[in-house]
């Protein structure tokens, strides 16, 4: 029986017919003729316009399917035909999350611009369909993922560095355990300005927020599946407080817009925070993650400045750990929240170990100070920080940026090369 | 209306009357009908007349266009609005159906009635009886006050009788309005559970696991011919459906991933077996149900049997080529309920919420629209019922007119791609609409059953 009968299908006749070429069932599939010439064309578009998408990586001779390195882990793992479907079909799905801004960010609008997305999807299908038919395709497919997975981000970023990093933080880890990040990076006191603390808006369905992860539905690969507003209502429940301290002080979470030069500037008309759902694994177990991304305003001729802080969900839908990676260098901060966060700490992901001043069920509240560059100098909870006054900023969804409005019409990519956003400032696909 | 209906039609009444004398309990609809098996007495006159709704702007046998369309633009779903003032639909009005017979099967309702009180959720979230048992068949919430006992009916009975097999003939249209794709296909669904006519009922004897069997088939043209797919739904309605399919270019059969449900099954098609009866999915699949509105609406629940036609088959008009949309008949529906669910998918699924709006006097959807990631309009789904009894014609379904859905739009209002769908007589296959034969499960609903039909 052809290895792709164990692959891909449950029902296997007793002795399948010998299949014909690729090319020969491709021709005589309705509709696919021209499916991988219409891929190279938009792909060459896209290069030439510089839009192309860096959430997620392209895996070459597979133009319809990208991934991320959580997704690309799988890749020897998914052997059941469920699993192998799933597999695929995420990455599919990926691709046409990537192509939806990549097209819009052409400039093309609709109809044309979902017509053509829709071709692609359509096509994508099709040719992942009769490609993964082929012996030895799945095999490369899953070699080209499995060198994603062990690889390095794609982009030299500060994610990199975090890594180049991880060896002498872990040395120094164990005895930093209990240490704040200001003992460690010496940070200035607080510069004496009325103190302000941020708080995400209010939850407006917290009730949709499990109460333990092992309630939730699991597709083949363990990801776990809620409607779109509980995801929503997860990352309002989690959206960390601010406290804007030092040089951020009177400063406050902004916007990000395109201004007339094309130059991005932040805006706090609108005070704001990003957010972005993602996973990570835990052995067996897929975690949820949430990325928060705050941007403050800078001097006139600079790009805003940005913070990520991400949120790893644990199985009681409360903090497990938080992260920190910052864009200008300094190396990834992580908060052990609960028990059992040590395990995830192995890796590349791993980074310098502190203390989180949070207790259980407490949201936690990071103090950002610095003297030139606002970075996380502490994590604490709300008392610590007694502010005599408390604002809301908004949470709007992180892929809001990836098609940010120009002001003449059209749109680009907050984040990607061209760009001043560094692609660092996204989870490293 | 024959004599024999009329007969019959007392019997329901009657039945329907005692429930709402014994038990006190109807809702003030369901109160009306068990008086007189109408539903004027539950309405004013202004939602049962389309013609005192519009102040005299409009009256049955008008037709519904871009010219007068703004009387009764609070009426219609936002895309049909736009279709028919932008895209030339054209809407031709029917009198509001007062006689609730006329909006379900027969048995369907009479069942409806008798069981009525009887269903609840278990701790799975699944429909049973009182006793725990699978349901016994009809509406199992006819006075629902919650979006999920609305979904809840529709997703354990889609076309209310024991077994269908409908002949479709589907288009798929450029948006220039120009016919890409013609499809001829069979679909085909079996309960085997609530059965109300086929034997045994209310149980099939070691199926009481399944909630349904169904079945789609492609006839033509050549290129898709024989292409089918299987669906075998899990009476637990938090489990996804097993789907098999049957390429012909493949020879053999596959089993599809189960939660791959936002894909259209054949090229050029707007229809994802997500979208089946505004409840193509497991119940528990969707949730955050909700009722978000109330009020009247023009849709097709009548007259949508083309009994003029020998195979059924409907006009067309409008669009860049004038055939873009099916001839359509609407009447006012004096009360629609307007729910909202979304998907339980992945965090950035293609698809982030459905509007449906069920009609509240048999609580059958008429309209949908679905969202895309981003919350922008994404396609919308509009179609007609109708009993199938036209003057001294009908097509019967045992003792009484068969009721059904008679054709259906879907419409991607980004791309202006239009997906039209009707049931005809028959296809030029063979292939005939048939509702409650015994042998469909041997025929279209079994792996053997498509691998079958792939080789014809």
């Amino acid at each position: 029986m052809p290895a792709v009968c164990v692959a891909l299908l449950a029902a296997c006749t007793a002795t399948p017919e010998p299949l014909p070429e690729p090319e020969l069932r491709e021709a005589s599939l309705p509709g696919l003729k021209d499916c991988r010439g219409s891929f190279e064309a938009t792909d060459a578009r896209v290069a030439a316009a510089g839009a192309g998408h860096h959430g997620y990586q392209r895996i070459p001779g597979f133009p319809y399917l990208r991934t991320d390195r959580t997704l690309a882990s799988f890749a020897e793992e998914a052997q059941s035909p469920e699993a192998v479907g799933t597999w695929v079909r995420r990455m599919r799905a990926h691709d046409a999350e990537a192509r939806e801004y990549e097209l819009q960010n052409l400039g093309l609008q609709n109809p044309e611009r979902r017509n053509l997305h829709t071709d692609l999807y359509r096509c994508g299908r099709g040719l992942a369909f009769i490609d993964l038919e082929v012996p030895g395709n799945l095999a490369l497919l899953r070699a080209q993922a499995g060198r994603i997975a062990s690889g390095p981000p794609p982009e030299r970023g500060l994610e990199r560095l975090g890594e180049i990093l991880a060896a002498p933080v872990r040395a120094i880890r164990e005895s930093s355990r209990r240490a704040s990040v200001r003992d460690v990076f010496a940070t200035p006191p607080p510069g004496g300005s009325a103190d302000v603390v941020w708080e995400g808006e209010a939850t407006r369905q917290g009730g949709l927020v499990p109460l333990r992860l092992d309630e939730l539905r699991r597709d083949a690969l363990g990801y776990p599946g809620m409607i779109g507003s509980a995801w929503r209502a997860l990352a309002e429940k989690h959206a960390p407080q601010l406290w804007l301290d030092g040089a951020a002080a009177g400063a406050s979470p902004a916007a990000l817009y395109w201004d007339e030069q094309q130059r991005l500037r932040a805006r706090t008309e609108t005070p704001t925070v990003y957010y972005r759902i993602d996973f990570r694994r835990d052995g067996a177990r897929m975690l949820p993650e949430i990325d928060y991304v705050v941007f403050l305003p800078a001097e006139p001729t600079e790009a805003p400045r940005a913070l990520r802080w991400t949120v790893t969900i644990g199985p009681d839908v409360e903090p497990l750990l938080y992260e920190s990676p910052h864009p200008a260098g300094s190396p990834r901060r992580v908060f052990p929240a609960a028990a059992g966060a040590e395990r995830l700490l192995s890796g590349s992901r791993s980074g310098l170990v502190l203390h989180a001043e949070v207790a259980p069920g407490e949201r936690a509240l990071i103090r950002i100070a610095g003297e030139t560059s606002p970075d996380i100098v502490d994590v604490l909870n709300r008392q610590a920080a007694n502010p005599t006054q408390l604002r809301q900023y908004r949470l709007a969804p992180y892929e809001q940026l990836f098609t940010l409005p120009l002001p003449q019409g059209g749109s680009r990519s907050a984040v990607g090369s061209r760009t001043a956003l560094p692609v660092a400032l996204l989870r490293a696909p | 209306m024959s004599g024999s209906t009329r007969m019959r039609r007392r019997d329901f009444l009657a039945r329907t009357a005692g429930y709402a004398a014994g038990a006190g309990m109807l809702m003030p609809l369901w109160e009306a009908v068990g008086s007189n098996g109408e539903i004027d007495r539950a309405y004013p006159d202004e939602l049962l007349s389309i013609e005192a709704y519009t102040g005299g702007k409009i009256s049955p046998g008008d037709l519904i266009t871009a010219d007068n369309v703004e009387h009764v633009k609070d009426l219609l779903e936002p895309v049909v609005y736009e279709q028919v003032s932008e895209m030339g639909r054209q809407l031709r009005v029917a009198p509001t159906t007062t006689d609730i017979m006329r909006l379900s099967p027969w048995e369907y309702m009479q069942a409806t009635v008798r069981n009525r009180g009887q269903a609840r959720f278990d701790d799975k979230g699944n429909v049973v009886t009182q006793e725990g048992r699978p349901w016994i068949g009809g509406h199992p919430f006819p006075d629902a006050t919650k979006a999920i006992e609305l979904f809840a009916g529709l997703t354990m009975s889609w076309g209310r009788h024991d077994a269908s097999l409908y002949a479709i003939k589907q288009y798929s249209l450029s948006p220039e309005g120009s016919i890409q794709y013609r499809y001829d296909l069979g679909w085909a669904e079996l309960a085997p559970v609530g059965r109300l006519v086929l034997e045994p009922k209310p149980y099939w004897t070691g199926h009481e696991e399944y909630l349904r069997y169904q079945s789609v088939f492609f006839l033509s043209p050549r290129s898709e011919s024989g292409t089918s797919f299987l669906n075998i739904w899990h009476y637990d309605q938090n489990k996804f459906p097993d789907l098999y399919g049957y390429l012909p270019h493949f020879r053999r059969i596959r089993q599809f991933p189960t939660n791959q449900r936002f894909e259209p099954l054949v090229p050029g098609s707007t229809l994802y077996l997500s979208d089946a009866w505004a409840a193509g999915d497991p119940l528990h699949t969707w949730g955050n149900y909700k009722i978000i509105g109330r009020g009247p609406m023009l849709a097709g629940v009548s007259n949508g049997w083309n009994a003029e036609h020998p195979n059924w088959e409907h006009g067309t008009h409008g669009g860049p080529n004038g055939q873009t949309f099916w001839d359509t008949t609407v009447e006012l529906v004096p009360e629609a309920i307007l729910t909202e669910a979304e998907p339980v998918a992945f965090s950035r699924a293609p698809v982030s919420k459905k509007r449906v709006w069920f009609d509240a006097r048999n609580m059958m959807p008429i309209g949908m629209v679905t969202y895309d990631r981003k919350g922008e309009l994404f396609r919308s789904f509009d179609g007609c019922y109708s009993l199938y009894e036209s003057g001294d014609r009908a097509f019967m379904d045992g003792d009484h007119p068969y009721w059904s859905w008679t054709h259906v739009h879907a419409f991607d209002a980004q791309t202006r791609r239009m997906t039209r769908l009707e049931q005809v007589r028959a296809l030029g296959s063979g292939l005939e609409t048939q509702v409650n034969t015994p042998n469909m499960y041997e025929q279209y609903l079994t792996r053997s059953a498509i691998m079958r039909l792939g080789r014809i």
